[in-house]
């Protein structure tokens, strides 16, 4: 689940997933014409960003890259977490990194030029070398969530000290 | 890059705008369930209210993307459906006829 990918971030700027080597971070894939799921859940991201107080990276990758454009996720994203990365780019480069998370996405209830997008709303916890860890659904709260990433970063960091031996 | 209309934020799905759909929601579809006047009005995905929620709905429609509110629409409906399965007045299932003795 995952792997490389280059897209733009919400300054225009070209980001690949190595620029997040070197600390977790916390994936989550929707979009910004979300009626309640997405902002429900970046909302939770944004608790947990703010409970865990390490560096964890949050990461808004859109699964509505025709209309989630660089502006749209700036001022969608700012309102969550000063530290959220908002990622889209053309559909065709966009596309392919959801499938790599195997993601569902499908435009629904098309009403002249508006839709919706039926999407799987999970959080992707990835490590220091961007590798999946696990995928929390959205049954988890962010007390739930908070526990589960100490846990896995707890355990990454007692594995890296025995390596280090 | 993307839409021909970058720049232009839609206020409707950011927080505030969320916020004021949401009340407008809330206050709506709590109309529609303390009012005793008959269903005859019609919302979208088959969704009936009664006309002395008129107002509210028409703040809803206002204050809400048209899909949010079929989607809100569609969800109290497959509420409602649910809560009919579930109560035991309004349930199908098996019936207790009464046999001849």
């Amino acid at each position: 689940v995952g792997g490389p990918f280059s897209l733009l971030d919400q300054s225009g700027k070209v980001v690949s997933n190595s620029d997040f080597f070197g600390k977790w971070s916390l994936i989550y894939i929707g979009y910004t014409h979300c009626p309640e799921d997405c902002p429900r859940q970046l909302e939770k991201i944004a608790s947990v960003v703010h409970q865990l107080g390490k560096s964890i990276v949050p990461i808004f990758i859109t699964a509505d890259p025709e209309r989630d454009n660089t502006v749209q996720l700036k001022h969608y994203l700012r309102e969550f977490h000063p530290g959220f990365v908002g990622l889209t780019g053309k559909p065709s480069d966009v596309r392919p990194v959801l499938w790599k998370f195997r993601a569902f996405f499908r435009k629904t209830d098309e009403d002249r030029s508006d839709y919706l997008v039926e999407h799987s709303s999970n959080v992707y916890l990835m490590n220091t070398k961007m590798e999946c860890i696990k995928v929390f659904g959205p049954e988890y709260h962010d007390k739930a969530l908070v526990d589960a990433i100490t846990k896995e970063m707890t355990k990454a960091a007692a594995m890296e000290g025995t390596q280090a031996l | 890059m993307g839409s021909a209309a970058s720049g232009d934020v839609d206020a409707k799905v950011l927080a505030a705008g969320r916020s004021a759909c949401y009340k407008a929601r809330d206050a709506f579809f709590q109309c529609v369930e303390s009012s005793k006047g008959a269903a005859t009005e019609s919302g979208t995905v088959g969704l009936l209210y009664p006309s002395d929620c008129k107002h509210s709905r028409a703040q809803f429609e206002k204050m809400c993307r048209s899909t949010w509110v079929r989607h809100f629409d569609r969800q109290h409906c497959a509420k409602k459906r649910a809560q009919r399965m579930l109560e035991p007045e309004t349930r199908s299932g098996p019936i207790n006829i009464p046999q001849a003795t």
